[in-house]
Parts: structure tokens; sequence; C-alpha cells
């Protein structure tokens, strides 16, 4: 498939996380894709690099044909505010169990929107695997997700990287979601 | 009222999934892995069990077989964000009663539970 539809999906799979929130919090929530970039492997950590560190992130690995590395990053700072949001109570200085599973399910729900829009679209089979919610440097997070993927130096394909706006009880939180399509689920990929 | 077990690796999904059926007047066990589900279902023998996919230590598809081995009569409703064909399939086969999607609509959980979870 062709990086504009990897595109679309990304597009359409925010969006359909949004009602989806929604209709599990009984609360309405906003996703909305802001700008969509593909972005160099070298680049990333640049192109990420609004966000306040340390960020936190969750970490999903995808199989399946038209798997990759997803990432759905925050600052701490907006982490925290996402959870206020979504459960009405303010977290505790240090994110506990419980906080960490609210941002882990928010990746989990926002990254198989987009597997579900891919899979509806091309019929590919994907499987996600258990979000991974780490608080680290932005450089740390990169790195990781990267090295899930590629041989060390190999740029491979270029990230998928949208900004995306959540929006719920009054709040408006700013995250990146970044996607790195395995080189042989793209074809063509020119950049 | 039913005796549900609710399975899944997500601390948040299950205090939802938990309030809202106690809310409705259901008994709720909670587990947090297949492994683990496994365990209860043997020790309790819950009327239905809301079981989630993905999750460490030992899957949902894994625990399904599991679960339906020690029980043949078990009822297991499967929980997945992926709406994808082919998962359904397979648990359907395996022997799944129904499945939901997640996010959960509260409604359709109930009713799941309503029909699937009689007390035996
Ligand atoms: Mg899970």
């Amino acid at each position: 498939m062709g990086i504009d539809e990897f595109v679309g999906a990304v597009d359409a799979g925010l969006r359909q996380a949004g009602r989806a929130l929604s209709a599990m919090l009984g609360q309405p929530v906003e996703c909305r894709p802001e700008a969509i970039r593909r972005v160099r492997g070298a680049e990333l950590q640049k192109a990420m690099a609004e966000l306040k560190e340390p960020v936190e992130a969750v970490y999903i690995a995808v199989q399946g044909g038209l798997g990759g590395a997803a990432l759905l990053a925050f600052s701490a700072e907006s982490s925290r505010e996402l959870v206020e949001a979504l459960t009405g109570e303010a977290p505790p200085g240090e994110l506990g169990e419980m906080e960490r599973s609210v941002l882990a399910e928010v990746g989990n729900v926002t990254v198989t929107s987009f597997l579900n829009v891919l899979g509806e679209r091309t019929g590919s089979v994907t499987a996600p695997s258990v979000p991974e919610v780490v608080e680290a440097p932005l450089a740390t997070v990169v790195g990781r997700a990267t090295a899930a993927l590629h041989a060390p130096g190999e740029d491979g394909v270029s990230w998928l990287l949208c900004q995306a706006r959540f929006e719920a009880a009054g709040r408006r939180v700013l995250a990146q979601l970044a996607y790195l399509p395995r080189p042989a689920s793209v074809a063509g990929d020119p950049a | 009222m039913s005796r549900v077990l609710v399975v899944d690796d997500s601390q948040f999904v299950r205090l939802r999934t938990a309030k809202l059926l106690r809310e409705h007047g259901h008994e709720v066990l909670e587990a947090s892995n297949g492994r683990e589900a496994l365990e209860v279902y043997r020790r309790e023998r819950p009327d239905l069990v809301l079981l989630d996919i993905t999750m460490p230590e030992m899957d949902g598809l894994t625990a399904l077989r599991e679960i339906l081995a020690a029980d043949a009569g078990a009822r297991v409703v499967m929980c997945t964000a992926l709406a994808q064909k082919a998962t359904v399939l397979e648990a359907i086969k395996v022997g799944a009663k129904d499945f939901l999607v997640k996010p959960f609509e509260p409604e359709r959980v109930l009713q799941s539970v309503e029909r699937w979870g009689s007390p035996r």
C-alpha cells in the first residue's frame, strides 16, 4: 500500500478514536488530527521536540501485514491533564498503575482505531501488542521504537507523524502520534 | 443477577466495567491476564466471562481454549479493540458466545451479560 493511504488511515482512525473514547466514557471526547507529516527516522526526535521533556509515551508493536511500531506521546504535564479530564480526578505527583492504565487505554484505542481503518480499507489483519507506557526522555522513547524495526544505522521508510488534539471536559491536550510502518508494508516510499 | 469474571490487563478498563456491572446488580470477579482468569474460573465457576484478547502472560484466545477445556459449558464473551473479522471468527469457532468491541458502550455490555450470563 502507498504512503498516502497510510496518511488517510491515520486521519480517519483518529476521528474514530474520539468517537470510541466518548462512547466508553459517556462524555464527549474529540480527537482531531492536525498536521500530518512524513519524517525520516533521524529527524523524528527534532520533529517531536515541541513536547516538553520528559515525555509520557504509549508504545505498541504491531504484527501483521501492515505492521510496524506506534507511539502516542505526550509531555508529562499534558498526560496528567488528559488523565484528569478523562477520570475527573487529579492524578498524584507520580503516575500510579491506574493513571498509567488510563494512558495505555487511550493509546490502545487510538492505535487500534487506526489499524481498524487500515483493515477496513485493505483487508489486512494486524495484531497490536499489549501497550507499554514509558516515561523517559524523547530520545530514549524514539530510539526504542526504531530499534524494534531496524538494524542500527538503517533508516528504513519514513515515520508518519501526526499532531493530534484531544478535547475532553473543557481541556485541550496535544499529543504526537507516530507510526513507523515496517519497510515491507509500504510500496514506493519516495521520501 | 449474574456472577461475571471480568478479564483485562488494563486496570482502568476493569474498574469501569466492574463499576457498570455492580451498579446493575451483578457480582464481579476480576483477573488481569489469561493465566489468572483460568485460576479464578476453576475456583469460582462464574456464570459468564468477559475476556480481553490482548494481554500479557496468556492472551485471550489461549485462555478461551483453556477455560473451555476446563468446563465445556463455560460461557465466554470476547472483548477486543480490534473489530477484525479473522479474530472474531476464530474466537467464535473456538466456542465464544459473543463479541464486544472496545471501548465498550455500556448498553452493549449489559445486553450481553443479560443474554449470556443467566445464573446456573
Ligand atoms: Mg488488553
